[in-house]
Parts: C-alpha cells; sequence; structure tokens
C-alpha cells in the first residue's frame, strides 16, 4: 500500500534514512462489544500517523485529550497493539502489521517514563529493586553488575546510592519521577518515550525534571518522544513537534516555526490558550 | 500574525483590587493562623495570614503543594472540624464571623453565600442524580420556589456556563458529560444560590489547556454578571496572571508576597515569587538552561526560626534565618516578607 493511501488529509512527517524511528500509517480501532442493552460501539484512536524521529532528538507530541497521543505512544512501547501500519527502530521492524510481526516490549530498545509518579512505582519495592527489575529479569547481568549499573544510574538522575535502599513513599513526587527515569534508562534504551511524564509535578520540581531530560539526552545521546499538553514544556524541551487531532496528524515541524506561525486551528487554540508572561 | 499576539479577551481586564468607598470585601482574613491535628498534637500549617477579597475581585492563592493552600481553602468552607482543624486570628465572610458561627450557621452559608469547585469535578458531582435534580436539591434546600421556578433558575444557570441546549444537558448524568462540561456543570451547581464568594480550588489542573481556557473565560464572565468574589487557588502562574486581579503567594504556610497580580508578576519583590516565575518553561537557545529551585517545600511541621524560603534562596543574607521576617510594604498595597526584597 503506497504511503499516501495511508495516511490522513495531511502530508505524512518527512522520513529521512537518519530517523531512528520510522512510524508510517498506524491505525488503530477501539471497540466495545454491544452490552446486555448497549450497541456496540468504535472509536477511532488513530487513522493513519506517520513520522520519522531523528536520532538524539526530542520530539514533542502534543494535542487534547481523547487525539490519540498516549495510544500512540502505547504502540510504540508495546503495551498496545496496532491494526494497521509499521514501526521501525533503527531500521529493523518492531510492528509491522501487514506482515505480522510484532517483536515484544521487552526487546524493542524502547522504555516509557509514566505520568503519575504515585502510581508507576511498586510500594512494597526498594528503589533498588524498582530499578534494577528490568535488568534482573533481562538475566545477562550478575547481582554485583547489576547492583553497580543501578547505582550508577541513580547518581546519573541525581540521587545518591543510599537512596537506593529507600521505598518510593519516602520520596517526594520529583524524586520519585527521577526513580521512574533510572529503571528506563538502566535498560540503556534507544528511545525513551514520556507520557506526560512532568504534569503531575509542581513547576520547581518539573524545571528539574526537564533539566535532567535535556542532561540525559546530552550525556547519552538518547532520543525522546515526549507527550505533553504544555506548550511551554515544548518550547524549552523538544526540537520539533508533531500535533495530533481526532487520531491524524494535522500539524508538524521545528517547535520554534511551529508556534511562531501554527497553521492548524487547534495548534492555533493551544498556543493562545497560553497566556505569556 | 500570530494568535498569542491577539489582545487578551475583554474579560480579562483587570477590575480594581482595592474597595471602593468603604464597601465591606466579601471575605476577609486577619492574622488567620491554621493548625491541623497530627497525633497527639495541633501542627501549624498556616501562620499570620491576612487578605481581602472586595466583591467581584478575583484573589489568587498561589503556591506549591504543601504550601498550605488547600487546607485555607477547606477552612475557608469550614469543611474540617475543629477537632482537625484549629483556627485563630479573624475570618469573616460580609458580617458573618466564620470562626464563630456554629455548624447549623455553617451549613446555611455552605452552597448558599459561598460555595466551592474542586479539581476533579467527577467526585464532586452525584453519580447517580441528573444534573437538574442536583441544582434542583441545593436550591431547594436553601431557597425553595415553586417547581417552576426552580425549573427556570436551573435552565437560566446551565445557560450562563455555556450550554448551548441547556433543556438537554438538565436531563443527563455526570458519566455522559466530558471532563469540561462536568466542570461547568458544577460551577452552575456552584452558583445556584447567588453566592458572594466562589472558591475554586484548581478548577481547570485536570483539564485540557484549550478547555481550561474556556472554563477560566466563563468564570470570568460569571463574576461580573453575579459580582462574585472569587478565591482562586492555583499553581500555575501563567494562568494566574491572565485571570486574576490580586495574588497572594503562600510558601511553606506563610504568606510571602501579595499585591495586584500584574505587579507581582512583572516586578516580584520576594526571591521566591521570581524563583517560581523562572520555573515556567520557554523557548530557550541551544545550552541555555532556566534555573528550577533547588531542595524541597519545608515539611509542615518544620518551624524553624527565620525565613521559610530562606533554605533554598539565592539571595540569602546571614541574618535571614536568624529572626522572623516583618510584613515589608514593598509598594502601593504590596507587601512581601523579606528583609531584602529584590
Amino acid at each position: 500500500m503506497p504511503l499516501s493511501a495511508m495516511t490522513s488529509a495531511t502530508e505524512p512527517t518527512r522520513l529521512g534514512e537518519e530517523d531512528l524511528l520510522v512510524v508510517r500509517g498506524l491505525h488503530r480501532t477501539f471497540a466495545r462489544p454491544s452490552g446486555f442493552l448497549s450497541p456496540p460501539l468504535e472509536t477511532v484512536a488513530l487513522k493513519g500517523v506517520s513520522f520519522g524521529l531523528r536520532r538524539g532528538e526530542i520530539l514533542g507530541v502534543v494535542g487534547e485529550s481523547g487525539c490519540g497521543k498516549s495510544t500512540l505512544a502505547r504502540i510504540i512501547v508495546g503495551l498496545e497493539t496496532a491494526d494497521a501500519g509499521s514501526v521501525h527502530l533503527g531500521g529493523s521492524a518492531l510492528i509491522d502489521v501487514e506482515k505480522r510481526q510484532s517483536v515484544p516490549a521487552s526487546r524493542r530498545g524502547i522504555q516509557m517514563v509514566f505520568q503519575d509518579p504515585y502510581a508507576s512505582l511498586n510500594p512494597r519495592m526498594r528503589v533498588q529493586d524498582i530499578v534494577g527489575e528490568g535488568l534482573a529479569i533481562a538475566g545477562k547481568l550478575s547481582k554485583a553488575e547489576r547492583q553497580e549499573r543501578v547505582s550508577a544510574m541513580l547518581a546519573t538522575v541525581g540521587l545518591s546510592p543510599q537512596d537506593g535502599e529507600r521505598y518510593p513513599h519516602q520520596f517526594s513526587g520529583g524524586q520519585r519521577q527521577r526513580i521512574g527515569i533510572a529503571r528506563s534508562l538502566v535498560m540503556q534504551p534507544r528511545l525513551l518515550v514520556a507520557d506526560e511524564a512532568v504534569s503531575a509535578l509542581d513547576v520547581s520540581v518539573q524545571m528539574q525534571v526537564l533539566n535532567l531530560m535535556l542532561d540525559i539526552r546530552e550525556r547519552l545521546g538518547i532520543s525522546m518522544m515526549f507527550i505533553t499538553h504544555n506548550i511551554g514544556v515544548v518550547e524549552y524541551l523538544c526540537d520539533r513537534v508533531i500535533v495530533l487531532s481526532q487520531g491524524g496528524i494535522v500539524e508538524s515541524g521545528e517547535t520554534r516555526s511551529v508556534i511562531a506561525d501554527p497553521q492548524h486551528p487547534y495548534t492555533q487554540r493551544l498556543i493562545a490558550a497560553v497566556p505569556q508572561l | 500574525m500570530t494568535s498569542r499576539d491577539a489582545p487578551m479577551p475583554a474579560a480579562a481586564a483587570p477590575v480594581s483590587a482595592t474597595l471602593t468607598g468603604g464597601e465591606r470585601p466579601t471575605l476577609e482574613a486577619r492574622n488567620l493562623t491554621l493548625s491541623i491535628r497530627l497525633g497527639q498534637r495541633m501542627a501549624v500549617v498556616v501562620r499570620d495570614a491576612s487578605f481581602t477579597i472586595a466583591p467581584g475581585e478575583v484573589f489568587a492563592l498561589v503556591g506549591e503543594s504543601g504550601s498550605g493552600k488547600s487546607v485555607m481553602a477547606r477552612s475557608i468552607m469550614r469543611l474540617m472540624p475543629p477537632s482537625v482543624v484549629q483556627m485563630e486570628g479573624e475570618l469573616r465572610l460580609g458580617d458573618v464571623d466564620l470562626i464563630g458561627a456554629d455548624p447549623r450557621r455553617l451549613r446555611g452559608l455552605r452552597g448558599n453565600r459561598m460555595s466551592m469547585i474542586f479539581q476533579e469535578p467527577m467526585t464532586s458531582l452525584n453519580p447517580l442524580m441528573t444534573v437538574e435534580a442536583q441544582i434542583d436539591e441545593i436550591i431547594k434546600v436553601h431557597r425553595g420556589g415553586s417547581e417552576q421556578q426552580r425549573r427556570e433558575r436551573i435552565l437560566g444557570l446551565l445557560a450562563d456556563v455555556q450550554f448551548a441546549r441547556p433543556a438537554q444537558v438538565a436531563k443527563m448524568f455526570p458519566h455522559e458529560l466530558s471532563g469540561g462540561m462536568r466542570q461547568r456543570a458544577m460551577i452552575a451547581l456552584a452558583l445556584a444560590n447567588d453566592p458572594a464568594l466562589l472558591i475554586a480550588d484548581e478548577p481547570t489542573t485536570a483539564l485540557d489547556v484549550t478547555i481550561q481556557q474556556e472554563i477560566m473565560e466563563i468564570l470570568m464572565r460569571l463574576r461580573q454578571s453575579y459580582r462574585l468574589s472569587v478565591l482562586f487557588i492555583s499553581h500555575d502562574l501563567s494562568l494566574v496572571y491572565r485571570y486574576a486581579d490580586s495574588i497572594g503567594v503562600l510558601y511553606g504556610g506563610v504568606m510571602v508576597e501579595q499585591g495586584a497580580a500584574r505587579e507581582i508578576i512583572r516586578t516580584p519583590r520576594h526571591p521566591y515569587t521570581k524563583a517560581l516565575l523562572d520555573c515556567i518553561p520557554r523557548a530557550r537557545r541551544p545550552g541555555e538552561r532556566q534555573a528550577g529551585i533547588e531542595g524541597s517545600v519545608p515539611r509542615i511541621d518544620d518551624w524553624f526560626t527565620g525565613c521559610r524560603f530562606a533554605p533554598r534562596c539565592a539571595y540569602r543574607q546571614a541574618d535571614c534565618a536568624e529572626r522572623e521576617i516583618p510584613l515589608q510594604v514593598t509598594g502601593e498595597g504590596r507587601n512581601a516578607r523579606c528583609l531584602y526584597p529584590l
């Protein structure tokens, strides 16, 4: 199927060789079977989404609630399946619906950071076990090597090795989000997907986490897909941005040019909604 | 060119924050201190806060989590029993002493002279009642009137919060409404008895930014047509800048700076206010970083000597941690609790 046939109203984002992540024609429909009295219901979450994410880039994904941005993230990470389309990372296929291919989430080299740092950490596990769990399951490293990697990673995100002995409830929201980021990075992913990772945080803590993201990109050269509804965050953090509305990409480009001259009515409303100080 | 250059909507134009001709403020707090029960002892969570809200004024209480702003809101509504929250100082709603009022008196005030909307409207609406039945209940309790009158009032309220088809929405249950619609229904419910004071505790935090703007515009329109005083609680300074007349910045239980919204945001005098403003992410040049605030908010039960913000303050001097910081007048109608205001 030609690419143009799979994309909705707009042109796909440029898909190039230098892209780390290439998403083509992603479709997803959620169906609710008919219930006792209710008729079946279909919700189209994604209708042909295509874009590329360059190496070392932080790509912002913005859109109103229900536009499909979380579904997109969950499909890429492997928490959700697609009905059509493909996702390639570094040239190899992670998902190709047509060829019935799907690499398990654990082997994709993609990690996710979640929105709520209170709900996404197991309250009964010590921080070092939370951060080291992925490595333990992968089973490639000895216990000593794992511990070393975990404490190095805790230091990278600005926590002390002693913090590894403690439990999540002993940390503030911002520190918990650092733990979540450490848990993702310890697996040495090629791509980090953050779904509203700073929305639940106080502004002062939010800035600390955003700066941590920038530091990590500089030091580890990691690429990121950053989902947010905060235009300020996009301006601060993201090199490029795609705007999703009703399951399709309605606008994309360099952050600066999209924000200076938004074309789509939703993008315009989104930017107008943010008061300038 | 870009829509951000567009003039601000007329509804956001500031009204004078000062009282005109001896008019009684809607809400007045004098040296208000709030303590909360922690096991066997009482811990002070808000200390010595004074502010007034004039009729038609939007007063924003700004602060990070743990600053005491929600305890303040709930105490004004007297939602927490005296066994849990102890109130000292003065707190008046018009001519009513809120601290001394008995439960019966308070029941007559809540939902009538003062009402409150919360962050998550779904948890404040009754899932088993239609929108109409919920609004009707609160009108019946406080005002009464014939069924016909009440029905008209309900449809009028729903139209006021910009529902295009009030009659249709009236018959719906909360789960049939979107997040923004629920918050609008919640506002209609809060305004049912024409209150003097509306407390809005982070009313748009859970909503999408474009819906957030819609809700705020509705609130601003209503405060004019109802001459409503609004205590607006938020951690979002950019939202506050657009919609509030005056601001109180709360940090670790202490009001550190107060004054007209525009002045506070344009020329913050307290280092904490400035630091908060510097935390709002904006466009940057490659390699540049905005400074966050290192460290964290002091614990509510940790009342060390001196300025609450001193341990994190970039402008700290030796004596900042040595004595209590008096309120300093820093300009017309504004003050800050800082020995060395910026």
